[in-house]
C-alpha cells in the first residue's frame, strides 16, 4: 500500500513538471496465484503505466523465487492457446498503460525455487530499456483469483 | 543421335505414365477417404476412454456415467491459460453450489506430466478436480476422440511449451456432448452453460 502511495505521489510530482522527452514508468497491481510447492511454473500479472513523453520497453524480469524468468505473450486463435517468449519485450507507449493479465501477456516464472504463499509477496526486479530497473513486490493471491487483490 | 532421341522419348513416355498413375491414384484416394467422420460427427466425437489417474491407476470413462462433467486439456507447465481456466471452472461451480459438474484435467504433455504431476496440479485449486494422464498413445487417442489439437513448441529457453485447444468440453448426465466454453466467453455465459448441464 505504502509503495503505491509513494509511486502515486511521484507520478503526480512528475506530471506537475510537464511532459518531458523521457518515459515515466510506474508499476502497480502486481499479483500471482499461490503455488503450494517449490516446483513448476507460475505467472505474474501487473499493470505498467507510462506517463512520460516517450515510450519505454519492458525487456526483462528477475526474481529469486524462480530459476528462470521470461516475458511471455499468450494468444488465443481458433480456440487454440499459444504461448510465446516476447523476445523484444513489451512496449509501453507514452501516456499509455499496458496490462499483463490472464490469457494475455504475463511474466512467467519457471522452475520455482520457493512456494508462492497466499497472502505473502514475492520480490521482483523489472528491467526497462530506458528507465532501468524497478523493484516491485508481487502480491500472492488465492489460487482461484482472477485479478489482483482488492485495495483496502 | 538417333538412340539419344529414342531415350528422350522413352523418358517422356515414362514420365507420362507416372504422371497418369499419380493422377489416377489421387482421384481414387479422394473418393475412397473414409466418409464416416463427415457423415456422423456426433457419433465419432467422444466415446469411451481409458487414461491414468493421479494415483497411477487406470481411469475409465465409465466412472463418469450418470454425472455431468467438464473436460479440459492442458499441461502443468502452463502458468497462465490452464490455471486461469481451471480456477474459473472451480469458482463458477462454487457459485452454483454443489459438487457438479465434475472437472477433469487431461494433460497433453504426458512426457512431463505423470500421475504425480497432474495430481499436484489438480490440487492447486483447493477443490475436487480429476487430473488425468496416460501413455503418449492413450493421450493421442483421447485427443483424437475429442478433436483436441496440441503441439510442442520450442520455448527459446531450452524447454518447450505446448500449443493446445483451450476450450472446455461439456457433457451432460447422459454423457452426451453439450457444448463448449471458450476462454474468451464471459463468466456469466460460462456459468449459464455449467448450470444447464447440472440441471
Amino acid at each position: 500500500m505504502k509503495s503505491e502511495l509513494v509511486s502515486l505521489a511521484a507520478l503526480l510530482l512528475a506530471a506537475c513538471g510537464g511532459p518531458a522527452a523521457a518515459p515515466n514508468i510506474a508499476v502497480r497491481d502486481a499479483w500471482a496465484r499461490a503455488v503450494p510447492q517449490a516446483k513448476g511454473s507460475a505467472a505474474v500479472y501487473l499493470t505498467i503505466a507510462n506517463t512520460g513523453g516517450t515510450s519505454d520497453r519492458l525487456i526483462g524480469a528477475d526474481t529469486p523465487v524462480a530459476a528462470m524468468t521470461m516475458i511471455h505473450e499468450t494468444s488465443l486463435a481458433g480456440g487454440v492457446m499459444r504461448m510465446r517468449h516476447a523476445a523484444a519485450g513489451l512496449e509501453v507507449a507514452a501516456a499509455a498503460e499496458i496490462h499483463l493479465k490472464p490469457a494475455g501477456a504475463h511474466i512467467m516464472l519457471m522452475s520455482l525455487k520457493a512456494p508462492l504463499v497466499e497472502g505473502g509477496t514475492i520480490p521482483m526486479t523489472l528491467t526497462f530499456e530506458r528507465s532501468g530497473q524497478r523493484n516491485i513486490a508481487v502480491a500472492v493471491t488465492d489460487p482461484l483469483a482472477a485479478g489482483p487483490p482488492a485495495k483496502e | 543421335m538417333r538412340s539419344f532421341r529414342i531415350i528422350l522419348w522413352a523418358m517422356v513416355a515414362i514420365a507420362a505414365v507416372l504422371f497418369g498413375v499419380m493422377f489416377f491414384q489421387q482421384s481414387r484416394g479422394v473418393s475412397s477417404e473414409p466418409v464416416s467422420h463427415a457423415a456422423n460427427p456426433a457419433k465419432d466425437f467422444g466415446g469411451a476412454f481409458t487414461l491414468v489417474g493421479a494415483d497411477g491407476k487406470p481411469f475409465s470413462s465409465t466412472e463418469l456415467a450418470g454425472k455431468p462433467y467438464a473436460l479440459f486439456f492442458g499441461f502443468t507447465h502452463c502458468p497462465d491459460v490452464c490455471p486461469t481456466t481451471l480456477a474459473r471452472l472451480v469458482r463458477l461451480r462454487q457459485e452454483l453450489g454443489g459438487s457438479e459438474p465434475q472437472i477433469l484435467f487431461v494433460t497433453v504433455d504426458p512426457k512431463r506430466d505423470g500421475p504425480k504431476e497432474v495430481g499436484t496440479y489438480a490440487s492447486l485449486f483447493n477443490a475436487p478436480i480429476v487430473g488425468l494422464t496416460g501413455s503418449p498413445e492413450q493421450i493421442a487417442q483421447v485427443k483424437k476422440q475429442f478433436g483436441i489439437f496440441s503441439q510442442e513448441v520450442n520455448d527459446g529457453a531450452g524447454g518447450y511449451t505446448v500449443d493446445h485447444t483451450a476450450s472446455v468440453l461439456l457433457f451432460g448426465k447422459d454423457g452426451a456432448f453439450a457444448g463448449t466454453i471458450s476462454p474468451e466467453e464471459s463468466d456469466e455465459m460460462a456459468r449459464a452453460k455449467l448450470k444447464r448441464i447440472t440441471a
